[in-house]
């Protein structure tokens, strides 16, 4: 039974998550929570794994009525298989000083934490393999995709235990995994890519042509493009301490313009690179990134 | 241009809140973190000489909005003339400050027009400006820079004085004819403060500006009076009205710890009288009548003294040939007698304890013994007091020649008058210097003083009334037989004689007072004491120039009960009742007695810029709202 729309996103607003203390309770709730929120679930019975019966509903194909059950009880069952891909995931998390930010009740980094842990737990509980890459200026940590059951804890302790810091270098460390990344999977990248757009879609599309699927989220404050500061201040980079003296009243409208021309380029790059773009501010509930997510996993085939 | 109310001017500084608000925003910027300022260095200034410009023109009419505003508080006005200034270069401010002043918004408007009067100054003009209360002294400019005139006009209270202006006047006229000035009289025209015999000095030009309405409602309390002086047991209080309708108020009276309170309902320019029952005791208690939820609050209190009196014991020393009933019929007793005589014969005077008596009167010095004359000095130098009276002359060795050296006696042809008498003596005060004229001396004895001084003189240079210098004894010469003089049956020996010996007695002769009056009261001893008044307390040193410690005390600025020492003496000191008839001189009287008047007052003489400031002010609010939805 779906839950209310309204509930449902209350369930997975990142005010609400943010609240729980341990990473994986987290990623449970917001997988779960989404779940239970979709109509219907269109990703089980593409396996060849046996899962259960249950009963006939009409709409059921009718292919997948299990003839001999019929037999037997004269009634229709349909079988249900666990879906099984061989999927590799990485799961590429910017950890730079920027990542620090907040308006609100959590930093950009919190979110993506929540959102990552999500995935990985998403993917894991389809007996996909996932891995987890942080960086900042470079790769500070490399998780190899794995798809057991224990591999979601270590993927959790690593996001548990992260602290932003550093510069961001998105374009060379893209790069770098890019070469280092054999095998072919899904990339998913999690970053607020304050970065040059041009070096950062090369970078993307390093890994397109690695044959890779990319997924991007780009996790922004909702004040990065609002500047919604009152008066005069001076804002103070947290990546390279550099300081600059605006008054938001003056040039808020040609921030906000010089804003959407910089997440557009990144959009149409990505757009023409066949790289999945989505820009989520950190006050939007989880379910829309995965969402993001699922319609994209729809591709891989 | 000038200001009505000058001293909120410094109050438009509070104009530079904005531009102050503005430059602290803009040095106290607040530190914020922000992920990147990789946009932020590429926007663009386009705009930003618009917003800037926005930004100025609002702080520019927010800044002019508050400075009309507080500007308008300050009243600000265009001078066009000064009214009664005339040619004159200088000018001269007479402020009316009797009591009168405090009904309604009588001193209010009278010092808006003085300030209106000061700021109105062209440069290098002069101004003096004095008060009716106290012509004497006056503050100048540019002795007194203008703004503490302004202060110093705004520290004044009207007075509880009721002088009239005839001093104030007088002296602005003398001050004028010196600075080539013209005399501004800023007053409420009452009648009595401006007397028809009143009239403006030659060459002088006096302005009376009026600040009254010529409507009133006021009563008074103008009389408090104790139905037996001795023995008082009731007070009776007089309630005036003297306006022109009928009105009702609360008459309420407080003595010591009894309190009572009456209706009171007068007609238009009546009077009634209300009786209280006074509370018995043997100190004085001082009582006050007040009238209350009456406008003008000065003349609604009226304070008094019940003062249970005791007689005088006085020891008459009278020799069979100077028998004489006068002193008896003069002194007593009836009910209201102030002195308890005891006659004796000269020869009993050596077995009287004199120390019983504060005065001895002795009606014939030459009776008395020499043996008696030396009981008499140790009891004049040890606090006694007497009035000797010489009848015949003295024999030799009399005991008179310490204090006065007798030269014989005179018989004039037909008689001689007093034409001498110092009314400012204590003892004489009562009287006036031609008081005693009508009495007739057919013979006298001829005196010179030894020490003393001579109070009253005959009209042959002889004198009649010699005080010693210690003041404690008064020597007649003559004695009171109709054969020596008619003085008994003159309307002024019974005040004399009492008056003498109440002096004598060293009793304080009088215990109520006007605002302004000077104050002369008899102690016990010499020396520094307090003053305690309702204005305030004052130290004081007892005047023993008359051989007595007496008191002189000048400051009675405040109505209330005056106590000297802790112990001592009290009177109370009331204002003038008269000066609370607020009736108004009638201007074509005032106009033939060479007045100008100035009617209705000075607000013609302006052109007031308050309303044109509102008016800007919310123009400039108007513009603001307009430039913020631009």
């Amino acid at each position: 039974m779906p839950l209310p729309a309204d509930s449902r996103h209350r369930f997975l607003d990142p005010a609400v998550v943010a609240k729980l203390k341990t990473i994986d309770l987290k990623a449970r709730l917001v997988v779960e929570g989404f779940l239970a929120g979709l109509h219907r679930s269109p990703y089980k019975g593409f396996s060849v794994e046996f899962a259960e019966h249950r009963a006939y509903m009409p709409g059921d194909e009718l292919k997948r009525i299990d003839w001999r059950v019929f037999g037997r009880t004269d009634r229709f069952y349909v079988r249900e298989f666990e879906e099984e891909t061989n999927l590799r995931a990485y799961i590429l998390f910017d950890a730079s000083g920027s990542m620090a930010y907040t308006t609100g009740k959590l930093t950009k980094l919190e979110y993506a934490s929540s959102l990552a842990a999500s995935l990985a737990y998403l993917l894991l509980r389809q007996k996909d393999s996932a891995g987890l890459v942080i960086f900042a200026d470079r790769i500070q940590t490399y998780i190899p995709p794995r798809s057991s059951a224990r591999h979601l804890n270590i993927l959790l302790r690593h996001l548990e235990q992260l602290r932003p810091g550093g510069t961001t270098n998105i374009a060379g460390t893209l790069h770098q995994l890019a070469e280092r990344v054999k095998r072919r999977g899904l990339v998913i990248v999690l970053s607020d890519l304050w970065d040059e757009p041009a070096a950062v879609l090369a970078a993307l599309r390093h890994f397109r042509a690695r044959k890779h699927e990319v997924l991007v989220f780009h996790i922004l404050d909702p004040n990065e493009r609002s500047l919604a500061f009152k008066t005069p201040v001076v804002l103070r980079d947290l990546e390279t301490g550099q300081e600059k003296t605006v008054d938001p009243r003056l040039i808020r409208p040609e921030y906000q313009r010089s804003f959407d021309r910089f997440t557009q380029v990144l959009k149409q790059g990505c757009a023409q690179g066949l790289v999945d773009y989505h820009r989520i501010f950190t006050d939007t509930p989880y379910d829309q990134a995965l969402l993001a997510y699922l319609a994209r996993r729809q591709q891989i085939p | 241009m000038g200001f009505l109310n000058p001293h909120l001017l410094p109050l438009a500084s509070l104009a530079a809140i904005p531009v102050l608000i503005h430059l602290i925003s803009r040095l106290r910027l607040r530190q914020a973190q922000f992920p990147s300022l990789i946009l932020l260095q590429t926007v663009r200034r386009d705009r930003f000489s618009w917003l800037r410009l926005k930004e100025l023109l609002l702080l520019v009419v927010r800044t002019l909005a508050l400075l009309a505003l507080l500007l308008a508080l300050a009243r600000p006005y265009l001078r066009r003339t000064v009214p009664g200034l005339g040619s004159a270069q200088d000018l001269i401010v007479v402020l009316d400050d009797s009591y009168s002043m405090a009904y309604g918004s009588r001193w209010n408007r009278a010092r808006q027009a003085a300030h209106a009067f000061l700021s109105s100054l062209a440069k290098g003009q002069r101004v003096q400006v004095l008060t009716s209360s106290q012509p004497e002294s006056t503050l100048s400019s540019p002795g007194t820079t203008i703004p503490l005139l302004h202060a110093w006009l705004d520290s004044l209270r009207p007075s509880y004085s009721s002088r009239t202006l005839e001093p104030a006047i007088r002296r602005a006229s003398q001050l004028a004819q010196a600075a080539t000035a013209a005399v501004v009289v800023i007053t409420d025209l009452q009648e009595r403060a401006l007397p028809p015999d009143l009239t403006v000095p030659k060459g002088a030009t006096i302005t009376l500006v009026d600040v009254a309405a010529p409507d009133f409602d006021n009563a008074g309390v103008v009389a408090l009076r104790p139905d037996n002086p001795i023995s008082p047991r009731q007070l009776t209080a007089t309630f005036v009205n003297y306006g022109p309708r009928p009105v009702t108020r609360v008459a309420a009276f407080q003595a010591d710890s009894a309190a009572a309170e009456r209706m009171v309902v007068l007609g238009p320019g009546s009077r009634t009288q209300i009786t209280f029952a006074v509370p018995s005791g043997n100190a004085p208690i001082p009582v006050q009548v007040q009238l209350r939820s009456d406008s003008l609050m000065p003349d609604n209190s009226r304070y008094g003294l019940v003062a249970p009196h005791k007689p005088t014991p006085v020891l008459v020393v009278q020799s069979a040939e100077a028998i004489t009933n006068f002193l008896a019929d003069a002194l007593g007793p009836d009910s209201t007698a102030q002195f308890r005589l005891t006659v004796i014969d000269p020869h009993q005077l050596r077995a009287t304890d004199l120390r019983r008596y504060p005065v001895v009167i002795v009606t014939d010095a030459s009776r008395i013994t020499p043996a008696d004359w030396d009981r008499l000095d140790f009891y004049l130098r040890t606090g006694g007091a007497a009035l000797v009276l010489t009848g015949a002359l003295p024999g030799p060795g009399s005991g008179l020649e310490r204090y006065a050296r007798v030269l014989g006696t005179v018989l004039p042809a037909g008689f001689v008058s007093i034409v001498d008498l110092d009314t400012t003596h204590p003892a004489l005060d009562i009287l006036r210097p031609g008081d005693l004229a009508p009495a007739r001396f057919f013979t006298h004895v001829r005196l010179a003083p030894v020490a003393g001084r001579v109070l009253a003189r005959l009209a042959d240079q002889d004198p009649f009334i010699i005080e010693t210098a210690n003041g404690r004894l008064h020597i007649w010469a003559v004695t009171l037989l109709p054969s020596a003089t008619d003085l008994m049956f003159k309307a002024a020996f019974v005040p004399l004689l009492h008056r003498t010996l109440s002096y004598l007695a060293a009793t304080n002769l009088r215990t109520d007072y006007l605002i302004g009056d000077t104050i002369r009261v008899m102690l016990d001893q010499a020396g520094p004491l307090m003053v305690t008044t309702p204005g305030g307390n004052y130290s004081l040193t007892a005047d023993v120039a008359l051989g007595r410690p007496r008191a002189i005390f000048t400051a009675t600025r405040v109505p209330g009960s005056y106590r000297f020492g802790a112990n001592g003496p009290v009177v109370v000191v009331n204002v003038d009742p008269a000066e609370g008839d607020l009736t108004r001189a009638d201007p074509a009287r005032l106009r033939t007695q060479g007045f100008k008047l100035q009617t209705p007052g000075f607000k013609n003489e302006t052109a007031g810029l308050a309303p044109l400031l509102l008016y800007l002010a919310a123009a400039a609010f108007a513009a603001e709202m307009i430039v913020l939805a631009l």
